[in-house]
């Protein structure tokens, strides 16, 4: 045994005790250098498991990198970094205390491990941190205060603690790391290793706290950029703009989204080629853009502003409005240009319906200025055609004075001349106010029960005269199944066919003039269809005219050329009636050879009437009995009534106004009154009521006649409201007087 | 809920255990057990009838023992401190380690003794295992932990085999800390304690027990005798105060603490030759872990006057045998089933202290690879303790320096005999 070699004295070394003395004794070395081996082994083992640590501490560094990437602010990278000096040092307890700008300590800390930390504590530590302009370091604090912070801190030893400033120097934090006493057994004695590993701990955290202060930075201005990106983005989209980016060294393209929106396509339907803009012009402007923008591309800060089709991804074509901007500087860096991409086809549309507008306007207005210069010539032309017949009637009337004993053929010669001119005269008037009524919209029709062959017949008889005055033949023909009984405005019936008839004539120098009537086959029990045919073999229409013929104040001849009256407005007034009463016209012509008017009207057919109480035939020399008050302010046509009246056997007495007319009615009875309309004192209109609602009036229920220039249907029937029998208009001629006088004068008599 | 594919045989009782593990690296002791939970269960709530918790001694005791409490108030919490975890994922050897074993079932119960230290070992223990089957009368294998310092560790399992019977499997292991013979802590039902002991005990026929042990180590020169010894302590070795011989032969100075001498200390006893033969070794091994002032050294078991010691050195090759041999013997012994969870206890001093990391987990690998089933590790928690229970020669026993496999398995319970 051990003990035994080493109390024994020696032996000599060739006896056998000797030899075990010696075995022992190498043994004993050999247990030794046995022993020597395996701690060398274990500490081998020892450094090998440092290494291992220092690997452990490099991870967990790692890790706390690792993991502060996510963090954004202290409070989540406090504890962090917490947790990571514990498990670096594998000590019990971390502090992470915040510092800030006006108290280098502030009470806000992170713990891992530890209790609430006293407030005496807090305040000794506070002696020990440096102000922000102060370069003193923790480290200065003495060894021996170090451990009285420990035990305040409730910790055991290895009382570490190190600031973290920012990259200006500026403290941050104090971070803390320690045992507790419960802890402080578990750990190796004299390991020094860990105030190293602490302090490069204490850098990282340094720096990981400066990247996150970065990242905080980046991360306010990413949102700036961003914030702005959207802002720009919704601008943009809402402006309808889209941008593109041409890296000229790549020939890249970078085409925005709203950019392929405007062209109907998706996001993925589009590349990064130029060919992805030049692929999809119109065929007509892609040389003269390519042109354009191969300009600007060699132009330093050149620029382009074009407007150009494009195609869409339905194939339709786009107007877009795309400019450039050149981003090349002048030595020849940052090769790219850049540029907004507008669809602007809905302006362009606008704007070519403005051109065609404003084509519009132009016409109109040279429309307008014909018409104006129309209507001009028209007033001229009644001015003429007024003034001429005017003419013929004062100079009958100069003659008539002049030659007080005229002979009595000379005398009615020109009686029949001054009442030609009237005639003349009223039809202009009448034309004139059917023209204002078309242009007010105000024309109206009368339908009456009308014998269509007598209208007809007289047509025919006064056209035969005519034709023979004139040297012409009249041809005229009324085709077997005309009904004879129709209703129709009569009145206006007539006016449409004298108007194309007194055309015909006018423009017919020789050969014939023709009215054909027939009713087509296409009739129902009570309606047919007139087809009236008015040929001649006139002068014609030329093509130009024909397409004006219908217009106002348009004749084929101007007045200087013609010697024919007429103020242009014949076939304006022919259609427009035509055309109220539902029928059609239509013509046909040949210059030289003749002319052609067709109406189609259809009519009501009536059956024939078992008595025939219509209009009767009035002898010309029908006289009447009785007595008549005629009330017009108008001195003329008073004492014009009075003599036509006094001729046809009546007693006339005159009233100059309503109010006297009134007084006179009331106190005689007439057998008639004949009443103006527009009357100062008391009208027209106001005395026949009165004169009906006066109980004791001798002439309360004597038959009222309007006597009125107003033709109009409204002022008719105003008439009638007011009590009137009926409506004679001015002039007062003697055949209508005659017919009126025979209806409501009960005594009447052939003469 | 679990997770494990070896809890989810289609052909099991529906009263048997079902087991899941995980464990983890996390500073915060609190968060550590929420998160083993989560990788156990799949959530940190989810419902367990027992929570095993094994720790790295850096962590907060009192904060493991209440946030297990917390998330799995019906359930039996037992708990031990370490110098490092096996689990599923590998072994780790740092100060903020954490696996936990999750055991659902009725067939189930723990206790707890406190206030247990080398004198009274036998006493406490036996108390320990009276108030398990008090519980669990069926009782049929056992998980001890002892405190690993100052423990009569053979009178504790002569106790519980006294109660329960010698033929219940004792597997266990002994609470540790760094290895630096300080202390050692055990958690139970939310509380924390530094002396005492819990025993918790499954009762579940449909389950088979196989334990195992091995060290690989080899016993040199001429032996120390204890010349002096009371109970577990050792007073004097050769004659002579029991430290300073014992430091005196491993060349370290008297003031050397366990720290030291635990690496590279491990004494050796004899075997009897039939043990000797299922151990591979002719010894079994010893650790010291704390010394008096006087220089008497805490011994893990008791041990007689006359018993002589050898100091061993290891052999990293006999060790790697020692292990294939011993998990090819359970494997053989389990019939080609696959584990439904495996307990592992290791010696502290077989960790970062014996080998380098590329060697441990080179060694851990090998250990945990003949139970993999589909390439998936069982349910597993090891431990870096002071000392495993295992048995041997089909008696319970206490080894040092060893590495300790207890493999359950389901059923179809084969007839080869308990070692």
């Amino acid at each position: 045994m051990n003990q035994d070699s080493e109390s024994s004295p020696p032996l000599p070394p060739d006896t056998p005790e000797g030899e075990l003395t010696r075995l022992r004794a190498e043994n004993t070395i050999l247990r030794g250098q046995l022993g020597q081996s395996v701690r060398l082994k274990q500490e081998t083992l020892q450094l090998n498991h440092r290494l291992e640590q220092e690997l452990t501490r490099f991870g967990v560094m790692q890790t706390l990198i690792q993991k502060s990437v996510v963090a954004t602010t202290i409070e989540e990278f406090a504890p962090m970094v917490c947790e990571s000096m514990i498990d670096l040092l594998e000590c019990g307890a971390a502090v992470y205390w915040c510092l800030n700008e006006a108290s280098p300590l502030e009470k806000r800390f992170y713990q891992s491990g530890l209790g609430a930390v006293p407030d005496s504590v807090l305040r000794e530590l506070h002696r020990w941190t440096p102000r922000a302009e102060d370069s003193n370091s923790l480290e200065e604090c003495p060894a021996a205060h170090l451990v009285s912070l420990s035990a305040a801190f409730g910790l055991a030893d290895r009382f570490l603690f190190e600031l973290i400033r920012d990259s200006s120097g500026c403290p941050l934090a104090v971070i803390l790391s320690g045992n507790t006493p419960r802890q402080s057994g578990f750990q190796p004695e004299g390991d020094d290793s860990a105030v190293t590993v602490f302090k490069t701990f204490a850098k990282q955290v340094e720096a990981l706290i400066i990247s996150i202060q970065r990242n905080q930075t980046i991360k306010i201005q990413s949102e700036t950029i961003r914030t702005s990106g959207e802002c720009l983005t919704a601008a943009l989209a809402s402006c309808n703009v889209g941008l593109w980016d041409w890296d000229l060294s790549s020939d890249r393209v970078h085409y925005s989204d709203q950019w392929k929106v405007q062209l109907g396509l998706a996001v993925d339907d589009v590349g990064d080629s130029p060919d992805e803009w030049t692929s999809r012009l119109h065929p007509d402007e892609r040389e003269h853009a390519l042109k354009i923008t191969k300009l600007c591309m060699v132009t330093p800060n050149g620029s382009f502003d074009l407007t150009l089709r494009m195609r869409t991804k339905d194939r339709r074509w786009v107007w877009i409005n795309t400019r450039g901007y050149n981003l090349l500087k002048s030595d020849g860096t940052d090769m790219r240009m850049i540029g907004t991409h507008i669809d602007v086809t809905a302006s362009k549309t606008m704007e070519s319906r403005l051109i065609r507008a404003e084509s519009k306007q132009r016409l109109a207005k040279e429309q307008a200025e014909r018409e104006n210069l129309a209507k001009s010539s028209f007033l001229a032309a009644v001015s003429h055609e007024i003034r001429t017949p005017l003419n013929g009637i004062l100079g009958i009337f100069q003659m008539l004075r002049l030659r007080e004993e005229m002979e009595r053929d000379q005398m009615l010669k020109l009686l029949e001349m001054g009442e030609s001119s009237g005639m003349w005269m009223l039809k202009i008037i009448g034309e004139s106010l059917d023209i204002a009524r078309i242009e007010a919209g105000k024309i109206e029709l009368n339908p009456e029960i009308v014998d269509l062959h007598v209208l007809l017949d007289d047509l025919i008889a006064l056209n035969v005269k005519r034709a023979a005055e004139l040297r012409l033949e009249f041809r005229h023909k009324i085709v077997p199944g005309v009904p004879r009984w129709v209703r129709v405005d009569g009145g206006r019936l007539r006016q449409i066919l004298v108007n194309l008839l007194n055309n015909a004539f006018k423009f017919t120098r020789e050969g014939f003039v023709s009215l054909e009537v027939r009713a087509d086959d296409f009739r129902s029990e009570s309606h047919c269809n007139l087809h009236f045919y008015v040929v001649d073999s006139g002068i014609g229409i030329s093509r130009s005219f024909s397409r004006v013929i219908f217009q106002s104040f348009t004749q084929a001849i101007s007045k200087s050329q013609s010697s024919e009256h007429g103020i242009g407005v014949g076939l304006t007034i022919t259609k427009e009636l035509v055309g109220l009463m539902g029928g059609e016209i239509g013509f046909s012509s040949k210059l030289a050879q003749g002319s052609c008017f067709k109406v189609v009207l259809p009519i009501e057919d009536l059956p024939l009437p078992t008595s025939t109480s219509g209009p009767c035939e009035h002898p010309k020399n029908w006289k009447f009995e009785g007595v008549v008050l005629v009330v017009d302010d108008d001195e003329i046509s008073g004492e014009i009534a009075k003599l036509i009246l006094g001729a046809l056997g009546l007693e006339v007495d005159l009233a100059k106004n309503g109010l006297l007319g009134l007084e006179l009615a009331t106190a005689k009875r007439y057998d008639m009154v004949l009443m103006d309309c527009w009357m100062p004192a008391m009208s027209g209109i106001e005395a026949t009521v009165k004169l009906r609602g006066c109980a004791t009036a001798l002439s309360k229920d004597s038959p009222v006649l309007a006597l009125t220039a107003n033709a109009r249907k409204s002022d008719a029937a105003a008439c009638r409201e007011a009590g009137m029998n009926d409506v004679i208009t001015k002039p007062l001629l003697l055949e209508n007087l005659r017919e009126m006088l025979k209806r409501y004068l009960p005594g009447c008599r052939a003469s | 809920m679990d997770v494990s594919p070896f809890c989810e045989n289609s052909d099991k009782h529906p009263d048997m255990l079902n087991f899941s593990s995980a464990s983890a690296r996390v500073v915060n002791s609190r968060r550590a057990i929420a998160e083993c939970l989560e990788i156990a269960g799949g959530s940190h709530s989810f419902k367990c009838d027992l929570l095993m918790i094994h720790a790295s001694v850096g962590h907060h005791f009192s904060d493991l023992a209440a946030e297990a409490k917390l998330l799995a108030p019906e359930a039996w919490v037992v708990g031990a401190s370490c110098c490092g975890v096996i689990g599923r994922e590998g072994a780790s050897e740092t100060m903020r380690d954490i696996a936990i074993m999750a055991v659902s079932g009725k067939e189930l119960s723990a206790a707890h003794v406190n206030g247990i230290f080398g004198h009274n070992s036998r006493g406490k223990a036996r108390e320990l295992a009276l108030r398990l089957k008090q519980n669990l009368p069926a009782v049929n294998v056992v998980y001890f932990m002892a405190p690993g310092i100052d423990i009569a560790n053979d009178e504790c399992i002569a106790a519980i085999e006294e109660v329960l019977g010698p033929e219940v499997t004792i597997f266990g292991a002994t609470s540790a800390d760094n290895m630096s013979g300080q202390t050692s802590y055990q958690i139970f039902n939310g509380e924390v304690y530094e002396h005492s002991a819990w025993l918790v005990g499954f009762a579940d026929p449909d389950l088979e027990v196989i334990t195992a042990a091995s060290h690989g180590f080899v016993a040199v020169g001429e032996p120390l005798v204890v010349t002096k010894a009371d109970g577990h302590r050792i007073i004097e070795l050769n004659g002579k105060p029991a430290w300073q011989e014992y430091t005196r032969h491993l060349g370290f100075e008297p003031a050397s603490s366990c720290r030291h001498t635990i690496p590279v200390g491990a004494l050796a006893e004899e075997l009897a030759a039939a043990r000797a033969t299922e151990y591979g070794n002719p010894h079994i091994l010893r650790v010291v872990t704390s010394r008096e002032e006087d220089g008497t050294m805490h011994y893990a078991t008791t041990v007689r006057e006359g018993t002589r010691l050898w100091l061993t050195v290891r052999d990293e090759s006999r060790i790697f045998e020692d292990l294939d041999r011993m998990t090819s013997r359970i494997v053989a012994l389990a019939g080609g089933r696959a584990p439904v969870a495996v307990f592992h206890a290791d010696c502290l001093a077989r960790g970062r202290h014996l080998f380098n990391r590329i060697l441990k987990e080179e060694l851990v690998s090998r250990m945990q690879a003949p139970f993999r089933n589909a390439d998936l590790t069982p349910p597993w928690i090891g431990i870096y303790g002071f000392g495993e229970f295992a048995r041997l020669g089909g008696k319970n026993e206490y080894h040092n320096y060893t590495t300790a496999i207890c493999a359950l398995y389901q059923n179809t319970r084969c007839d080869l005999p308990n070692p």
